[in-house]
């Protein structure tokens, strides 16, 4: 019977699809999933469950939270074998009880914390995803006109890019650390100098937009709107590399600290970019646009707290897993 | 907030919101007065150039009137 601590294998039978994503679960790409699978391989329980398994179907492999809640707290750990060799794969710290029974040879608890790592740069990956989307909407829009307001964050994005190609560690990481600083500088930039005033200064009745002094008082609207839509879209690019250069230095956390000091601020900012869609023609095609900005221009932070509330999904088939016959 | 009363061409209706003491959004209450402020911008110079012409001519009725 399944051990709620332990891995469970479900055999599904059928191929499961990658999109079907759900909020409690993290699903592997196929990089992070390859790796996943090199973990599972060590640990000769799954191993040999894996070699009873059907050849040619898909199954999936469910990793619960508490494993990873349990390791990372420190509630947890292996227990190790006088030869040697760790035996149990989960004790309780304080009582010393064996939670599991499945015997690991050669496991370290490293190959444990792993697993929690792994699902931290999913879940980062994840983020980097939505951004991009949101980034993919706006760019459509404002291609072909020249963003100036990018330069200080473009700046940033071409230094991480010479980073990810540096073959040297420490100037790799050297110049990540300079990436970070400049797209940090030039996002708290523009977020403190976009000026949303004239939003407030709109009237709002019939009489007050008669005796405005602008003629087209939408189109005034849109001609200010437009650096303020340039600014969110040069936020956006900057936390997408935010994201991704953290995770590249394994320091989720600094990047939660980074997305928690320029809140409140970007609250602000979605609020008036929201007050403008109001302004906008229905059919305009800034609509779209503006309203993804205005739902939210940085990565949800909260997805980063949730990882030890959810199941890690692993879809592998038996000769993944399994070393091949007579081996 | 509330839902805006205007419809589209298309006949749906408008995605835009309305303030609460309003019954259009911002847009469609701008659109609503385009059309009479034109009409005020073109109408006041013309007023203006009729008065203006108008107390022209009354102001040289009253000189030449006032010669004679």
């Amino acid at each position: 019977m399944p051990n709620k601590d332990s891995l469970v294998i479900q055999p599904s039978g059928e191929v499961i699809s990658h999109t079907d994503s759900q909020s409690d679960v993290i699903v592997f790409d196929e990089e992070k999933r390859q790796k996943l699978i090199q973990i599972l391989r060590q640990i000769p329980a799954i191993s040999d469950v894996a070699k009873k398994l059907s050849k040619g179907k898909t199954y999936k492999a469910y990793i619960s939270p508490e494993v990873l809640k349990r390791i990372k707290d420190g509630s947890a750990r292996l227990a190790k074998r006088d030869n040697g060799y760790f035996a149990a794969n989960i004790l309780d710290v304080e009582t010393g009880r064996t939670i599991h029974n499945a015997s690991l040879v050669e496991v370290t608890p490293d190959l444990l914390n792993s697993l929690n790592q792994l699902a931290t740069q999913q879940t980062l990956a994840n983020i980097v995803h939505r951004l991009e989307v949101i980034d993919e909407k706006i760019t459509d829009i404002l291609q072909g006109q020249t963003n100036d307001r990018l330069a200080e964050v473009e700046s940033g994005i071409h230094i991480y890019e010479q980073a990810v190609v540096a073959s040297d560690p420490d100037v790799r990481r050297e110049l990540i650390v300079s990436a970070i600083q400049k797209l940090n500088d030039g996002r708290n930039k523009l977020i403190k100098s976009t000026d949303f005033s004239f939003i407030d200064k709109l009237p709002r009745n019939r009489l007050g937009m008669f005796f405005s002094l602008n003629w087209d008082i939408p189109k005034h609207v849109q001609s200010k709107a437009e650096p303020v839509w340039k600014a969110a879209h040069a936020i956006i690019k900057a936390s997408r590399y935010l994201v991704l250069a953290y995770s590249a230095l394994n320091q989720p956390d600094s990047l939660r600290v980074s997305l928690e000091q320029v809140k409140s601020e970007v609250k602000v900012f979605q609020d008036k970019i929201g007050k403008i869609v109001h302004w906008l023609p229905p059919t305009s095609n800034w609509r779209e646009s503006l309203t993804t900005i205005s739902q939210g221009v940085l990565p949800n932070i909260r997805d980063l707290d949730d990882i030890l509330q959810k199941t890690i999904v692993v879809e592998f088939q038996p000769k993944e897993i399994a070393p091949p016959e007579g081996v | 907030m509330k839902p805006c009363k205007a419809k589209l061409p298309d006949g749906k209706p408008c995605l835009n919101q309305a303030d609460e003491e309003q019954e259009y959004c911002p847009f469609h209450l701008a659109d609503q007065i385009r059309m009479p402020k034109k009409i005020l911008a073109i109408a006041l110079p013309v007023l203006g150039a009729v008065v203006t012409g108008v107390v022209t001519v009354l102001v040289k009725f009253v000189a030449n009137s006032k010669r004679k």
